[in-house]
């Protein structure tokens, strides 16, 4: 068997240094804003770390506008994002709480934070009951219910399942992992296993609806393992924190680093595949151009969300499914593949123009979301270093 | 409890309105009507349908009847009944997606059948047959209502477990909607599969129970 | 009809980059706008209900949640109800405290916590009072939920 080896198209026609310089001055005044949220920091080890996330988050988006590329600049960021975070919340619970279980008196007191992916668990049982099913607080904090609620519905409306590379915080732990080797080790895997996460969306948010209870947080969600787990008290909780460990080095470890995709993001996750709907009313879309097309097929290989296929060559766009990364844009030789805004005219040559209207929101809200575990991660790692403590 | 009747019911009720409506769709647009006329239609099938869940209810209590004698070998024998069971609806949901054209038999002859032949109340028979199917989740459903105590409650299990997989039937009547079929197959199927490894830890957890009491 | 697609396509494009910053600047007052809107709140099997009663014994008092039997639809056969007491410190190592959960007049169980330990003791009046579920440590006091069931 070959392996195949993904090597980085030759990007776009780059863009001069002056003007791709021009065109991150918007990025650059509204990052400043966002990163500081008007308080610029005081204490040395704060300064450096704005100062570093600041520079960071603007080099990266330079280096997207000047080069072409796409997914080869975001990944970059997307991944340190998912690092930093999981430094920051692990360190966050263990100095609130002392520990990162989650025991039932933190539940009945509202204290779990709420994460997107719950999203669908709550709708059947918020239209009919007017409550939420999850053990937190409704407003106050970062984590409340309804904050969470109003950043997914900002960001679908911008980026519909762009969501799942541009925003998830724990998207990134897969899509690193996945880049690990430079070959992947398995790569056929049958096409009705991308179906598994709309199966998975099916029950959780039938039996959640029906138990009153996210069924997902309770037995399947991987991330436990990389944010807070229920406590163990008893046989069945022992067995939970197992499954989400088991999960966990099985979709997020293992089998991306095997297959290079996304398997947790691509093939087990319900608000992926709920997202996947919101792609439906998306204005962004991925679309290939068949003029150009020469059916090498290497973005059906790169393509971490399985969203490429003979099927979507030969209609000219991504499926449903697609996260809107950019690993095939940069991937093709020919440039044949290209952001859209549906409802203009197809038109590669102006290929750019929708790529950069994309980036913009979806880079805000990618910078926006992994300032701040960035910032805390550095500050913290600091403190390591000069107190030899992290907590 | 009920609900797991319910929630069993309506987990495979994907792949259930996919095993019949090979047989209740082309009957439905053959017959094409309108939908008040299809509606009627699919409350005949849907009438079969129970008759024949109701039969496997019988069944069950019997079972449940003689199982209640023999203490904790009961938990063994229907722990060890629902990790059978869902070990084969999880290899019916993930492994084997050629199987149900095997398993059923009944639906291809019934597809067969009702173009040619429609005497009144064809439909109720129709939906008997598909109902006395032993599809891994019925059969699961069984090892569930053998495990209730009573005639009542094993047929409220199976009635439950009726109305779970009659959800998606509501949508029978407008058949165009049942299009993208093998879609829905796929996703019904894997749900299904889902369930089991559901249903693999509750029969395992009930067999570690009879161990340890 | 095709330049008027265009038009939307553009504006929404245009739209998604102003949403992307209203979306964090505007964060506080459309999730406060969002709750009240929707007028939703955290499922009482979560937040053990609304307070119903509240007895002052001085240093400490005792709140008493209404029971929880709801359901996705209608009502459950079991649910709960909770008692809180606070604050934490000025709480006594033990309290046994008569609860009238459903307000008519009589006692339906008694409670019994070690405020230390978090044991928990209860004695029935009341044929839908079933038994304690557990103790919870507060921070800033204790909680005990009893099982109930309906009256059929």
């Amino acid at each position: 068997m070959t392996k195949e080896k993904v090597v980085l198209a030759t990007p776009a026609p780059g863009t001069g240094l002056p003007a791709a310089m021009l065109l991150c001055l918007p990025m650059m005044l509204i990052t400043l804003m966002m990163l500081s949220r008007g308080n610029f920091p005081s204490e040395p080890a704060s300064m450096l770390a704005f100062g570093a996330t600041y520079f960071f988050v603007n080099g990266l988006f330079l280096m997207m506008i000047r080069t072409g590329n796409t997914d080869r600049w975001r990944a970059i960021l997307f991944v340190t994002y998912a690092v930093c975070f999981v430094i920051s919340f692990i360190t966050h619970l263990i100095e609130a709480r002392g520990s990162m279980a989650l025991t039932e008196s933190n539940m009945i007191e509202g204290l779990t934070p709420f994460c997107h992916v719950v999203i669908p668990m709550t709708l059947i049982p918020a239209a009919l009951t007017k409550t939420i099913i999850f053990p937190g607080t409704l407003l106050g904090t970062k984590t409340a219910i309804a904050s969470m609620f109003v950043l997914w519905i900002g960001s679908s409306l911008a980026l519909g399942r762009g969501f799942c590379s541009w925003f998830c915080f724990f998207g990134g732990l897969d899509d690193g992992f996945s880049r690990l080797f430079k070959t992947a080790r398995i790569r056929t895997i049958h096409p009705r296993w991308t179906y598994l996460p709309f199966a998975i969306l099916l029950l959780v948010v039938l039996v959640s609806a029906l138990t009153l209870a996210p069924f997902y947080c309770q037995w399947l969600c991987p991330f436990k393992t990389t944010t807070e787990y229920p406590e163990i008290t008893s046989l069945k909780t022992a067995l939970q924190a197992m499954v989400f460990m088991s999960l966990f080095v099985a979709l997020v470890l293992v089998l991306p680093a095997l297959t290079r995709r996304r398997t947790q993001c691509g093939l087990f996750c319900p608000m992926g595949a709920f997202q996947s709907l919101t792609n439906a009313i998306n204005v962004f879309d991925v679309r290939i151009d068949p003029e150009k097309c020469r059916s090498c097929k290497k973005c059906i290989s790169v393509c971490p969300s399985f969203s490429m296929s003979e099927d979507t060559l030969a209609k000219g766009k991504s499926a449903l499914t697609c996260m809107k990364c950019g690993r095939c844009l940069d991937a093709c030789p020919e440039g044949a593949i290209f952001y859209h805004l549906k409802g203009t005219p197809l038109n590669p040559k102006r290929a750019e123009v929708g790529r950069r209207l994309f980036l913009y929101p979806a880079y805000l809200f990618l910078a926006t979301m992994a300032g701040a575990p960035i910032q805390d991660a550095i500050v913290k790692i600091i403190r390591l270093f000069t107190t030899g403590r992290l907590i | 409890m009920r609900m797991e009747g319910f929630i069993l019911g309506l987990s495979s009720g994907v792949l259930c309105a996919a095993a019949c409506a090979p047989v209740l769709i082309p009957y439905l647009l053959g017959e094409g009507r309108g939908i008040a006329l299809n509606a009627w239609l699919t409350l005949q099938f849907l009438a079969g349908r129970l008759f024949g869940y109701l039969v496997f209810g019988l069944l069950a209590c019997a079972a449940s009847l003689s199982l209640s004698t023999r203490g904790a070998h009961g938990d063994w024998i229907i722990g060890g009944a629902y990790v059978f069971f869902s070990a084969l609806l999880i290899s019916y949901g993930f492994f084997r997606q050629e199987a149900s054209r095997r398993k059923s038999c009944f639906v291809n002859r019934c597809q067969k059948w009702i173009p040619v032949a429609r005497p009144a109340l064809l439909p109720c028979l129709a939906g008997l047959i598909t109902g006395l199917s032993f599809c891994p989740p019925l059969m699961l459903a069984f090892a569930g209502a053998a495990a209730r105590s009573g005639l009542g409650e094993s047929l409220l299990y199976f009635l439950s477990f009726f109305a779970g997989t009659s959800v998606l039937f509501v949508f029978a009547p407008f058949a165009g909607a049942l299009k993208r079929f093998p879609v829905a197959r796929t996703v019904g199927k894997l749900a299904a599969g889902v369930m089991g490894v559901y249903y693999f830890y509750s029969g395992s957890m009930m067999i570690l129970g009879g161990l340890l009491r | 009809m095709n330049r008027l697609k265009s038009m939307i396509g553009y504006t929404w494009a245009i739209l998604a980059v102003l949403i992307a910053p209203a979306t964090f600047l505007g964060h506080g007052a459309l999730s406060r706008t969002l709750a009240d809107v929707t007028g939703v709140t955290v499922h009482p099997r979560y937040s053990g209900g609304e307070v119903v009663s509240r007895i002052d014994h001085g240093p400490y008092s005792t709140s008493i949640h209404r029971p929880v039997f709801d359901a996705l639809v209608g009502k459950s056969k079991e649910g709960f109800v909770q008692m809180t007491w606070a604050p934490a410190s000025a709480l006594p190592e033990w309290i046994e405290e008569p609860i009238d959960y459903n307000r008519d007049g009589r006692v339906d169980f008694t409670v019994a916590l070690n405020t230390g330990s978090g044991e928990v003791w209860l004695v029935k009046s009341h044929p839908t009072v079933v038994a304690p579920v557990k103790s919870y440590r507060l921070s800033d006091g204790w909680a005990v939920r009893v099982r109930l069931i309906r009256r059929p």
